[in-house]
């Protein structure tokens, strides 16, 4: 995948440092859960004008995504209209694209409702192409700002691309655009999940029986990496140490390992006999996994250390809970769970096994719950009409947000914060 | 009666006037002794009636003033009777507010002491409930301490979580997720201890596989090889149809 460069140029504050202050801008930020914020349609510097990809959309898209803002778009600054909704502060700026219409300046001010005056800017200025990144990256810097968090703007979604019989592994920025192909097989490929920053460990059928592959998302470059003459299936990697655990049916039935991220130094850490143990996911501080397990008659979600003692069930509602995703704050795993009226929907539970509580039912089938960087949304697939597309939601169930329309993505696996 | 007499008397005297103013002298004076008579006699009777009536007068109003006097006697016997019945009923009365008063003041007293009971009760059960609710955040924060992987955090959280509340429910969960914590900072020697403590305090507790497992991964990470193998030997006999004893199975090649 070609590399795309934009760089920040400068930071106004300093030049009205008097203005920020005058606006406390944490006091106004820690009065909500969500904050409210204007975005204002940038304008153009010069007659080149912008036909796609406007800065001022997928800000407010990306505010709105993020669940932490309550964002109102106009097209012109209207201090009435603003101020009516209880919004302080709003952000408006201006861009230039060249003459060869190939390279942009865009500039992002963050001001006080009250005074017009300027909180934060900043400018970046970068290929065309890169537009969307150099946006992600001014939205993540108002996340920082104004919740002294990480955002999530500029972190990518793997996916099972469903081409028919073909299943093909791709990428996507967190809020469906920018998808590129990472395989482009005839075969089926699937569990994708991210090693590191760059790389990529996935199911593949290459061999005609399940193994797990390597690759790397900046070269386009694949390998098998865990090859059993049994089935090897569900890698998850830990963010701590890289150790990776997957499920393989080595000995006999399904069980789940781990391995060095080498490949090296495979464990049995289940060992079911004729049962499956399956899906393993590993909790943030790599100390516990959670996995599927159907030992006790249907397939629930259990939980356990990473060296397999103190193996224990965590969910008791459903009649069949699969595809754990332990949530990067450590408190919650998300799962999908078979309800009584025989539909997937998504669940969330504590890994003491307390608080089940369901946090998105859209009709149809509901799978495959993956958390954001933050811990903040679970972005989940439903498949409905023979359709698959992507959705986000918050951890609560609330501000439900369709991501894609192609009604080919399977299996999302976000990125973390690398 | 009176009239009566009045009225004779007047008709007699009308009657002479009329014979005098006649003219017939001799006739006249004889006429006026008979009448003279007439009215003497007249005038006897009148007295004897005035007698009479004096008489009956007195005796009427001797009865008259014995009737009275009877019925002073009644009115006075009645309000003599009536005063008592006042005095009575304002007795009774008086009883009665007595009674509701002290029925009032017993009410009070009762609902007071209802209230105290509640507020005591309630107090108590809010007491309970605060140091159940607190003991129950202290540990919900020390275990998304672990989960989050800041065991320095965890480890003081379980801690203090035992300094305060030694005989809560999960007293030998902090215990446990204490050591685990230790573990997972690969404190292995601090680890160790807590194991061994855990597995002194609760030789028959829900973890002790786990935590005879754990042990002699703590054992095998100081290289202390024959104690991990006495532990993990003790696990199998212990639980051998654990996963700890399928893990230390495969770990030791069996």
């Amino acid at each position: 995948m070609k590399k795309i460069f934009f760089a920040a140029l400068m930071v106004l504050v300093p030049a009205l440092a008097g203005a920020a202050e005058k606006f406390d801008l944490e006091g106004y930020a820690s009065r909500f859960d969500s904050i409210p914020i204007g975005v204002i349609k940038f304008k153009p510097t010069n007659a080149n004008l912008l036909k796609e990809n406007f800065p001022w959309d997928i800000i407010e898209n990306n505010l709105d995504l993020s669940g932490k803002f309550g964002v109102v778009a106009l097209p012109e600054f209207d201090s009435a209209s603003l101020a009516k909704r209880g919004i302080g502060v709003y952000v408006d700026g201006k861009y230039t694209l060249e003459a060869d219409g190939k390279t942009v300046l865009i500039e992002c001010y963050l001001r006080d409702v009250a005074t017009r005056s300027l909180l934060v800017g900043k400018k970046y200025k970068g290929e065309l192409k890169a537009l969307r990144n150099m946006v992600h990256r001014y939205s993540n810097e108002l996340v920082e700002l104004l919740f002294s968090d990480r955002g999530i703007f500029e972190s990518r979604i793997l996916y099972v691309r469903a081409e028919g019989a073909r299943k093909n592994i791709g990428i996507m920025d967190f809020d469906g655009h920018n998808r590129a192909r990472l395989t482009n097989d005839n075969i089926i490929n699937i569990f994708p999940t991210f090693a590191d920053k760059s790389t990529v460990l996935w199911t593949s059928y290459q061999r005609g029986k399940p193994d797990i592959y390597r690759g790397s998302i900046t070269a386009g470059t694949s390998k098998i990496f865990i090859q059993e003459k049994a089935m090897v299936v569900s890698p998850d990697v830990s963010t701590i140490d890289g150790t990776i655990a997957y499920a393989s049916s080595q000995s006999g039935s399904l069980n789940v390992y781990t391995c060095s991220p080498d490949g090296s130094k495979k464990r049995q850490l289940t060992f079911s006999r004729g049962g499956i143990d399956t899906a393993p996911s590993w909790s943030p501080n790599g100390y516990q996994i959670a996995f599927t397990s159907d030992r006790g008659g249907g397939p629930q979600i259990y939980v356990m250390d990473a060296t397999g003692s103190n193996q224990r069930r965590v969910t008791f509602e459903g009649r069949y809970n699969d595809t754990p995703a332990w949530s990067p704050k450590g408190d919650k795993i998300a799962y999908a769970s078979l309800g009584d009226n025989y539909q997937y929907n998504i669940w969330t539970v504590s890994p003491d096994g307390n608080d089940a509580k369901m946090v998105a039912n859209l009709p149809g089938a509901n799978e495959n719950p993956t958390w954001s960087p933050d811990g903040t949304l679970i972005a989940f697939v439903n498949t409905a009409g023979g359709r698959s597309d992507m959705y986000i939601v918050k951890h609560d169930g609330t501000r439900l947000r369709r991501i894609t329309k192609t009604g080919d993505v399977r299996m999302p696996k976000w990125s973390h914060f690398w | 009666m009176i009239k009566a007499v009045k009225a004779i008397i007047f008709s007699c005297t009308v009657i002479v006037a009329a014979l005098s103013s006649t003219g017939c002298s001799q006739l006249t004076v004889l006429r006026v002794k008979e009448l003279n008579a007439v009215r003497d006699s007249i005038r006897a009777d009148q007295q004897a009636y005035f007698n009479k009536l004096l008489e009956e007068q007195s005796k009427l109003l001797a009865e008259q003033r014995n009737a009275s006097e009877m019925l002073r006697l009644l009115r006075a016997d009645q309000l003599a009777r009536f005063n008592e019945m006042d005095r009575k009923t304002s007795a009774i009365s008086n009883n009665l507010s007595d009674s509701q008063s002290r029925l009032s003041r017993l009410d009070q007293k009762t609902s007071e002491f209802s209230r105290r009971l509640d507020q005591k009760l309630a107090s108590e059960e809010d007491a309970a409930n605060q140091r159940k609710a607190q003991q129950d955040k202290l540990f919900e924060i020390a275990m998304s301490d672990f989960n989050a992987g800041r065991y320095d955090l965890s480890i003081s959280g379980f801690l203090d979580f035992l300094r305060q509340f030694p005989d809560a429910a999960q007293a030998s969960d902090a215990e446990y997720w204490a050591a685990e914590s230790r573990f997972a900072k690969k404190e292995y020697e601090a680890a160790e201890k807590e194991y061994m403590a855990f597995i002194k305090k609760y030789p028959d507790g829900q973890r002790s596989c786990s935590v005879f497992y754990k042990l002699g991964l703590a054992y095998e990470h100081q290289d202390k090889k024959k104690s991990m193998e006495m532990v993990w030997k003790n696990l199998l006999q212990r639980c051998p149809d654990s996963q700890e004893a399928q893990s230390v199975k495969a770990r030791m090649g069996q």
